[in-house]
């Protein structure tokens, strides 16, 4: 793995775990800004970053999420719950995906379903959200908007004259044979040049370049003020590359092009003379009859027979062409070849705008319908065609062809040919009554040999908002007004990103390996182990060599040696300290969602969590608190109904609190559910045989709770089994029992559980005393030590079979260390014929172990054992001492 | 004719790594071990088509290097490239503002190193 | 130099650099009938393109290699 993709794979869960946390905080406050601009900083982050990788899952996900960030921040979609589900549901395929290329180092191909399924739920999202402001022409058909702040393609229409026709004739057989198509505007810098850009190079190494042409920004200065190293050319490209190539061939430079993808109608643009205007209505309709009953062949021998009449360069032979490639490429494509035709009648061009937005790529005749034909009425009944956006579409290109300028011969011909249409659109909204005052302005209009006074009648009749032209106004408005606080948002993040830099200048702190951890851990314990052998070395100076002074000097620098390794084994341990939010941080979301499944109303409150601990503790106790929490979520909490019914609040409360009790951490996990019943945990536990008869009658209702935690009690009434696991609260119990931790579980019926751990602050230091036995020596972790005795043989006693004495009053079993380990040895008894005995806590009930005799006890960094040793469960780990040799640690639980 | 492309980077292990696969595709490489190196073989003579340079370096690092040697007659419009490792764009930005065409992250491989320059040098 | 200076005309062969831009500005000026030939013409840096179009004066010849060609065209009015 490279060192970026580890810093990725690192980063990445920082942002995760933030978006997680940011989500939360949006539930409760659905209205902050920040929150969103900071959410949509963290999706926007990981997205970028996931883009130097080759890791197309990932990107596209976290794109979509970007893009709904997007619009959350800028107001276009509302925060919802459902919002926060699938962006979650999001993050968590993201995670996966960290997790599979830290593991395998890529990702797995089968997850592309799993992501295109992601992305488009998101994307719905925006979808639905913005659907009431229909996108620009096309940008709906392919790909999402190229960049936040791309403008919509508006221009592109009139741009796109200056291709030539076999250009664009071309770019358009590539593009039904399904290339992308792609418009990409190009605006170098300024300054470019003096970056070592050549923009003209760039522009001409275009991926999928099919076309290109370059323009000045602004009118060329006199030669002799000419700086020419200002670069104010602008690049306009036709590209048949997908978006991602461009993109990525652009990536230095992205904030000066916008690429935009180019529905291929937009190619069919008939150019040429008019020939004194619309005068083809008689081939039109011979055309149109042909087209609607289907026969391709007339239709293209007609047009053909036109075509060679036709001087090439007029307006028809252009649009012949087109027809004819149309016809060629696409014969099913009705609707754009109705379309070519009928711009024949008024030589304006086709109207794909409409024609894209509303029709999509399918075959529309409806809207070439709704256009009369006073003379001849070859199209279907008008009455036919639906009243909405089709008319509305008309109307807008109408107002179109109406506001081009007046001084061309043929405008008497347009005039009349946009009243033809507006009379046939008045029928179609039934308002007939219109008509003759829209005849007057056609009138009027034609006297004045200008389009105003049918366009003001135009303006005044339709309501603006009605017409699709005037939606699109204010779509562009808008768009303007996203462009304009594009830039601030901009600004704003990119100080965001400044101040968050600042703050590295002085690091409060830093990020370290853990593995780097580990080896000063390891260091230390060296450190202490070596420090030990210098009082060893002091007897030797004395008793063999018999020189004091020296001795006395080893010592005195013994001291010295062991206070500081003393002070730094403490440092490397708060290094280790990390607080409990690391795991309680996965709570809100847990109960969120286990909640909500369950149908229940839960508040977590979570408190104490800058309380810290060990980090290997601290993870361990990761997965037991997760089980506590699903059991109370699922078996504690009642339904809202059930809460209500007996007096209490609707909504559960769980309460995950974090103390620290001098060198324990205690953690309690409270809730206000059900609680547990004695009665049941009795019977089952008696059925299950995990207790007697004689002790089924003595246990008292506490203990009774706690049996929960023994071995072999899995019921359905304390199992979670929402995981669909089935784990028993034995397994948090041997979980906790691991990092040297304690659980106890109160319980009052109907009123709530109230389970707490005690878990070590650090699991580094074992305190251990150290026994002998058969001329060997163990360790015996404190903690479990409650007293050593010395009893007289006399007075150990055996019942059935069992050795037991009494110790103030108590029976207390005993057991030899000897025959614990299998050693066929009895255990030495001291000159008063006494025998050590330990007295041990397990589970609660003391045990004795007796053994030859004791020793000290001693601080140790205990070892787990590790390769075949690692299966030896009697042992916990070893240690070395101060004179260098092995100290075995014996895990009393697992021996007895 | 050959171009000239000058890769300047502390290290030994990447200017062997680039020397190689830069002469592999028919390129002409000039080594500099750092800005200030760099700076004068360029002011003895040589003269890049392209250069090549790392960010994080002694004496002279890469930002310094690139504002140097734009001051430099004939190399105003020279492409450099910035070797990083940043992913972050505000450093790549950066490096914008002192005069770089466009950056390379570490570790480059060979096709990319040659598209990229392919994209920046006309005529390459 | 990719650009030779004549007395009636600028001959472009190969690829214009930038710094040759400057040059080809003074040439234009001290020149005001000059001629511009690309048609050996195979790249030039931008600087020099921004001063051919500045200086609003028909080529004399164009580009053999099309694809520039079709570049130049759209940019600067071809004529003879």
């Amino acid at each position: 793995m490279t060192p970026l993709l580890e810093q990725f794979l690192s980063e990445s869960r920082e942002s995760l775990q933030g978006i997680g946390e940011k989500l939360m905080q949006l539930e409760k406050e659905p209205n902050s800004s920040d929150l969103m601009i900071e959410l949509f900083r963290l999706v926007h982050t990981l997205k970028g970053n996931s883009g130097l990788f080759d890791m197309p899952e990932l990107t596209r996900v976290l794109h979509a999420g970007e893009d709904l960030m997007d619009a959350v921040r800028n107001g276009a979609v509302a925060y919802s719950p459902l919002l926060a589900d699938r962006l979650l549901d999001a993050m968590d395929f993201v995670g996966m995906l960290c997790d599979e290329i830290e593991a395998d180092g890529s990702i797995h191909s089968r997850h592309i379903n799993n992501s295109v399924h992601l992305a488009d739920a998101l994307r719905q999202l925006i979808d639905v959200n913005s659907a009431h402001s229909p996108a620009p022409a096309c940008i709906a058909a392919e790909q999402p908007p190229a960049s936040a702040e791309g403008a919509p393609p508006t221009q592109q229409q009139f741009s796109l004259d200056d291709l030539p026709e076999d250009i664009r004739m071309g770019a358009y057989r590539s593009a039904v044979k399904g290339a992308p198509l792609h418009w990409l505007a190009y605006s170098p810098d300024e300054e470019c040049f003096f970056q070592g850009d050549d923009p003209f190079h760039q522009a001409r190494q275009t991926p999928g370049i099919q076309w290109g042409s370059i323009t000045a920004r602004r009118a060329w200065p006199k030669l002799s003020e000419l700086d020419p190293y200002c670069c104010i050319l602008d690049f306009t490209v036709l590209s048949s590359a997908p978006h991602d190539e461009l993109e990525e061939y652009y990536r230095y430079v992205p904030n000066q092009v916008r690429i935009d993808p180019l529905c291929r109608q937009l190619l069919i643009l008939p150019q040429g003379d008019p020939n004194g205007g619309p005068v083809y209505e008689d081939f039109v309709a011979d055309a149109l009859s042909l087209l609607l009953s289907g026969d391709i062949a007339g239709l293209t021998r007609a047009a053909r027979s036109m075509l060679e009449l036709s001087n090439p360069d007029l307006w028809i032979s252009s649009a012949l062409r087109w027809l004819l490639l149309v016809i060629e490429l696409e014969p099913d494509n009705i609707g754009i070849q109705e379309v070519i035709l009928l711009s024949l009648r008024t030589l304006t061009q086709p109207a794909w705008h409409e024609f894209t937005t509303h029709g999509g790529d399918t075959v529309h005749p409806v809207a070439a319908a709704a256009v009369p034909c006073a003379t001849e009425p070859v199209m279907p009944e008008p009455a036919a065609a639906p009243h909405g956006p089709e008319v509305a579409a008309l109307i807008a290109a109408q107002r179109a062809i109406l506001s081009l300028p007046d001084g061309v011969a043929w405008l008497s011909g347009r005039i009349r040919a946009a009243a033809a249409t507006l009379s046939g659109c008045l029928h179609a909204v039934g308002s007939a009554a219109g008509i003759a005052e829209m005849e007057a302005s056609r009138d009027a209009a034609l006297e004045k040999g200008s389009s105003a006074p049918l366009l003001s009648w135009l303006n005044g009749f339709f309501e603006p908002e009605l017409s699709s032209e005037q939606t699109e106004h204010t779509d562009q408005s808008d768009e303007t007004a996203a462009t304009i606080s594009a830039p601030q948002q901009t600004d704003a993040a990119v100080k965001f990103g400044r101040r968050t830099e600042d703050a590295y200048s002085g690091p409060k702190s830093i990020k370290v390996d853990q593995a780097k951890i580990d080896h000063l851990m390891n260091l230390i314990g060296e450190m202490v182990v070596a420090k030990n052998a210098l009082p060893y070395l002091a007897g030797r100076a004395e008793t063999v060599f018999g020189v004091r002074d020296l001795s006395r000097e080893i010592k005195a620098q013994y001291a010295v040696i062991n206070r500081i390794a003393e002070e730094m084994q403490d440092s490397i341990m708060q290094v280790r300290m990390m607080p409990v939010s690391f795991v309680f941080q996965r709570f809100p979301r847990l109960v969120r969602d286990t909640s909500n499944k369950l149908e229940k109303e839960v508040n977590l409150i979570l408190e104490g969590e800058d309380t810290e601990a060990d980090k290997n503790v601290i993870e361990s106790l990761g997965d037991p608190l997760m089980h506590i929490v699903r059991n109370s979520l699922d078996h504690g909490i009642e339904t809202p109904a059930v809460r209500r019914a007996l007096g209490k609040p609707a909504a559960g409360t769980i309460v995950i609190r974090a103390t620290q009790e001098s060198d324990r951490v205690i953690i309690e996990i409270r809730d206000d559910g059900k609680g547990i019943d004695p009665d049941v945990i009795k019977r089952k536990a008696f059925e299950k045989g995990v207790i007697d008869q004689e002790r089924l009658e003595r246990i008292t209702d506490q203990e009774a709770v706690n049996l929960v935690f023994a071995a072999g009690f899995s019921t359905a009434e304390v199992v979670s089994d929402l995981s669909g696991r089935g784990v028993g609260m034995d397994v948090v119990r041997t979980a906790v029992e691991k990092v040297n931790g304690t659980i106890n579980l109160e319980s009052e019926k109907g009123q709530g559980t109230r389970i707490s751990l005690s878990v070590p602050l650090s699991m580094a230091i074992t305190n251990v005393m150290i026994v002998e036995s058969n001329q060997q020596i163990f360790g015996i972790p404190m903690e479990t030590v409650l007293e050593t005795v010395r009893i007289p043989r006399a007075d150990i006693h055996t019942i059935k079979k069992n050795q037991t004495t009494v110790l103030r009053g108590r029976i207390v079993p005993l057991k030899t260390l000897n025959s614990l380990l299998g050693l066929d040895v009895p255990p030495k008894a001291n000159e008063e014929d006494e025998l050590a005995v330990l007295i041990v806590n397990l589970q609660g009930e003391p045990v004795g172990i007796v053994v030859d005799d004791f020793r000290e006890t001693v601080d140790i960094i205990l070892k787990p054992m590790t390769g075949v040793l690692a299966g030896l469960s009697a042992y916990s780990g070893s240690a070395l001492l101060g004179d260098g040799s092995v100290l075995m640690v014996l895990d009393i639980k697992e021996i007895i | 004719m050959a171009k000239t492309i000058m890769v300047v980077d502390d290290s030994a292990t990447m200017r062997m790594s680039l020397k190689s696969g830069l002469e592999l595709s028919g390129f002409k490489v000039e080594c500099a071990g750092d800005g200030l190196l760099a700076l004068n073989q360029i002011k003895s003579g040589v003269k890049p088509d392209l250069i090549i340079a790392d960010i994080n370096m002694p004496n002279m690092g890469g930002l310094e290097f690139m504002k140097a040697l734009r001051a430099l007659p004939g190399f105003r419009f020279t492409p450099i490239l910035a070797l990083t490792t940043e992913s972050k764009q505000e450093k790549k930005d950066e490096a914008k503002k002192y005069g770089a065409t466009g950056w390379l992250v570490k570790p480059v491989t060979g096709p990319d190193l040659v598209k990229v320059i392919k994209q920046v040098l006309p005529g390459a | 130099m990719a650009i030779t200076f004549k007395k009636d005309r600028a001959v472009f062969t190969d690829m214009a650099g930038g710094e040759e831009a400057e040059s080809l500005l003074e040439w234009l000026q001290k020149y005001p009938k000059g001629k511009i030939d690309l048609s050996e013409c195979t790249h030039m840096q931008p600087a020099n393109l921004q001063v051919l179009m500045a200086a609003k004066r028909p080529l004399h010849a164009r580009p053999k290699d099309r694809l520039l060609a079709a570049w130049i065209d759209t940019a600067i009015k071809s004529g003879k």
